[in-house]
């Protein structure tokens, strides 16, 4: 197993290698946008540029690029948007919103959505069961900007529950119980899809599941059925949706464009797609290569958790 | 020219030219000026040499910058107000503060009301709205949808802007052949001006903009071209008759008005018989001149910066007129527009790689004169701010009869003789503009303006105007909109609550508005 991991790793950047040179590559063959500002923001951006060598031939500049990351962690500075500021640190600033809103929507919709599947599975065909189900296709079909107004206008500017926008830090910490409240709107909104999700496949993995031969065996034991479906049919079930709850995090980490936008997050929803609309080409090597790194990453826990929940399952291990 | 410090707390400007408006100009910029703190601004200079490589002095550097003002910590405050917070893309807030001197100079009495300010990002128009109703923030600037429940409050308050936007095209034969969409009709007169005509400006206005008022000319009404009495421009005769020229209306004797001002106020711009007479006669020249087959399908590229809904709308209400206008001539049927979404959308017209654009100029409202050369007719190839591309000024010859005798020069050359450049051939001969009287520049500016027009390559659409709603919480120092002072902004603000009094108002009371 230990082997297992390290040859992933080793091949996770391997591969993350090959997709950032691509990427480097082929965004250098395209024609370099001018500077549109004036002032000293366009000559700190020349003097970047001069120095990662924009006139020179596309490999001495991913040398350069590569240099620079690896001996001053330094990916350039914004030339389209954020003019001038360093692009890590203004990827930071803005990493802990977008995390800490998503996260914190995971952590609440995982058990409601758990929940709502363990109980739909349980009483399959009854009408809890079908009055979950619907509530669930609704919940998928609808996109969470909608659940985003309509949580803003009833429950933050009709009721009052919360604030109509997420709080700044000058009002509140990061992780305060203020900020939180704030976050609420904004981890509803994007809850609702999760939740629904989570509830649909735990109802149909678990459904399965329960028809299997040796919950027969087990309650035949003298096992209750809570006790059978905890200690057999859900860990069986979650072979199959544990990875969906960590593809579910890592999938939100690109944020959410319109969610942030409803709620004035400052995270990192919009900056990827205002990377390539306005060709800010170094904020979209550091957000490509962050986003790269996050998929292969999430690829191997992914691999790695199913020896967990199943050790018939265990990667690399011999037969 | 340069500033040259004379002592501690007396700079002198040094000026290229005597300005008679400098008495007034200069203490009216100099609210914002451009004072730093010394030892920090140095501080936070870098240096690069010739390859971009940081170097520690600035004897070596080939470039030099400074973050300074990027961030709290590197920001000094010297005005009424200190800021004491920033997050990027989120907040910035101010606190008074307590050492500006006009807080003791006795010169500032009853100003100044507010203590704290709190400026906030908010992307969402639907969440700015929503914040304004629930009294979290106290000023919100209104959209087209939302004057129908609005523009009769008694708190909306409407700020004119001297942004005047156009359609502008793209009139460069070669270029407009390369782009292979039969869109080089645009480089006929009658085609351009059909579609000026065919556009009805105050239907746009009030359907597509907030606050917008119908558009005629480079220069809208806020324009001002004697700063000392704060006559408009606009509203000049000379700059009425500019308009009146150039949408073809008369009057006088045999007109069709009996006055100048009648004239003017019933200028519409639009007129789509006359729209469809002109396409007619723009077929036939095209075909004639061999720019058009007279059969292919035409597709003019509007180029707009985002694809939200009131661009399509307004792009979709073009695309119609400009059909309409092609009904009855040859290019019925065969002419439309598609919208192209391009961020970089002025960034592809100076390469004169798009058919058309929305294109928008504004800025020295007190300063009409120099409008032209700065934005209209510095550069046919896109190298300067001209959007015009391929509309060469410097071509286009234009006549001012002067104490009774008639000069002609290029329409690029007289804009730079008003821009205060000396021009041969005319500076010789008639000295500076500003040796004239400001009725006399008016009168210059609307001939080059109503010239520039006359060719149709760009077409004024709106003026633009900000309609917002102030809170009940506010009282505006002045219910008029007052030319520079505006509604008196910060220092004549004044508070119907203070904080805690309106936390328990809004927490007892629906705000209404």
């Amino acid at each position: 197993m230990t082997k297992y991991v390290i040859k992933r790793i080793l091949l996770m950047f391997l591969t993350l290698f090959v997709i950032m040179t691509m990427c480097f590559v082929l965004i250098k063959l395209l024609p370099l946008p001018a500077i549109k500002q004036m002032g000293r923001d366009v000559n700190l951006v020349m003097a970047k540029r001069e120095q990662m060598g924009y006139n020179r031939p596309i490999m001495v500049q991913y040398y350069l690029f590569l240099k620079s990351i690896f001996t001053q962690w330094d990916w350039g500075v914004g030339e389209q948007m954020y003019t001038g500021l360093p692009v890590w640190q203004t990827l930071i600033q803005k990493l802990p919103y977008t995390v800490l809103v998503n996260l914190y929507s995971i952590l609440i919709s995982i058990p409601i959505g758990l929940a709502l599947g363990i109980f739909a599975a349980l009483k399959k065909n009854k009408w809890q069961d079908h009055l979950i189900s619907t509530m669930v296709v609704v919940f998928i079909s609808v996109p969470s900007y909608v659940y985003a107004f309509v949580v803003q206008y009833l429950l933050c500017f009709k009721l009052g529950w919360f604030p109509l926008t997420l709080e700044s830090l000058d009002n509140a910490r990061l992780f305060s119980w203020r900020m939180f409240v704030s976050m609420m709107p904004a981890i509803l909104s994007l809850g609702f899809g999760v939740v629904a999700g989570l509830a649909r496949y735990t109802r149909a993995e678990l459904s399965e599941v329960l028809t299997g031969d040796y919950m027969l065996l087990a309650r035949t034991k003298g096992l209750t059925r809570a006790q059978a479906v905890s200690r057999h049919a859900l860990r069986n079930a979650m072979v199959v949706i544990l990875p969906m709850i960590i593809g579910e995090f890592i999938g939100i980490l690109g944020g959410s464009l319109i969610i942030e936008n409803i709620f004035m997050i400052p995270g990192i929803g919009s900056l990827y797609i205002s990377s390539i609309n306005v060709r800010d080409y170094n904020f979209f090597m550091a957000l490509t290569v962050f986003y790269t790194f996050i998929g292969l990453a999430s690829g191997i826990i992914i691999d790695i958790s199913y020896g967990f929940i199943d050790p018939r399952i265990r990667m690399g291990s011999k037969k | 020219m340069g500033l040259k410090k004379v002592d501690e707390y007396t700079i002198d400007l040094i000026l290229a030219a005597p300005m008679e408006e400098a008495a007034f100009y200069l203490p009216y910029n100099l609210t914002s000026p451009w004072l730093v703190y010394e030892p920090m601004y140095e501080e936070c200079k870098s240096f690069f040499d010739a390859d971009g490589k940081a170097v520690e002095t600035e004897e070596e550097a080939e470039t030099v910058t400074t973050d300074y003002c990027r961030s709290l910590d590197k920001t000094v405050s010297f005005g009424p107000y200190k800021m004491t917070y920033f997050e990027l893309d989120k907040q910035i807030s101010y606190e008074r503060n307590e050492n500006w001197y006009g807080y003791h100079d006795g010169k500032h009495l009853g100003m100044y009301q507010t203590d704290n300010i709190s400026i906030t990002v908010i992307p969402e128009h639907a969440t700015e709205l929503l914040s304004f109703l629930s009294g979290e923030i106290d000023g919100v600037s209104l959209q087209s949808e939302d004057m129908e429940k609005y523009a009769s409050s008694e708190y909306i308050y409407y700020t004119p802007q001297s942004y005047t936007t156009k359609v502008t095209f793209n009139t460069d034969y070669a270029k407009l052949l390369e782009h292979g969409t039969g869109s080089q009709v645009l480089v006929i007169d009658e085609f351009r001006q059909a579609f000026a005509y065919a556009i009805d400006r105050q239907h746009f206005a009030t359907a597509f903009t907030a606050a917008g008022t119908a558009g005629f000319g480079l220069l809208n009404n806020n324009y001002v071209y004697n700063p000392f009495t704060g006559e408009s421009y606009r509203g000049s005769e000379a700059g009425k008759k500019a308009m009146v020229d150039v949408y073809g209306l008369t009057y006088g004797e045999g007109g069709d008005y009996a006055t100048l001002d009648e004239a003017y106020d019933a200028l519409t711009g639009y007129d789509m018989a006359k729209a469809q007479e002109l396409m007619a006669v723009a077929y036939d020249k095209a075909v004639e001149a061999g720019i058009y087959d007279g059969e292919s399908a035409i597709s003019i590229d509007f180029r707009v910066y985002q694809s939200d809904t009131i661009y399509v709308q307004m792009f979709t209400y073009f695309d119609e007129q400009l059909q309409e206008a092609c009904k009855g001539s040859g290019f019925e049927g065969k002419v439309s527009m598609t919208m192209t979404v391009d961020p970089d959308y002025y960034e592809t017209m100076y390469s004169g790689n798009a058919d058309a654009i929305f294109s928008t100029w504004g800025g020295a409202a007190l300063e009409p004169f120099t409008v032209l050369a700065g934005c209209y007719t510095d550069a046919s190839d896109g190298s300067g701010n001209q959007m015009e591309y391929g509309y060469d000024t410097s071509k286009i010859q234009l006549t001012f009869t002067v104490d009774g005798e008639d000069m002609t020069a290029s329409l690029q050359d007289w804009s730079k003789w008003a821009n205060l450049e000396e021009v041969a051939g005319i500076t010789d001969k008639l000295g500076a503009f500003t040796d004239y009287s400001y009725e006399t520049r008016c009168a210059f500016t609307a001939g080059m303006e109503e010239c520039f027009l006359h060719w149709y390559t760009t077409t004024p659409v709106y003026y633009r105007n900000v309609a917002a709603l102030h809170s009940q919480k506010i009282n505006l120092g002045s219910d008029n909109y007052v030319e520079l002072v505006e509604y008196g902004g910060l220092e004549y603000r004044t508070y119907n609550y203070d904080d805690e009094e309106w936390a328990a108002y809004i927490a007892n009371n629906e705000l209404t508005y």
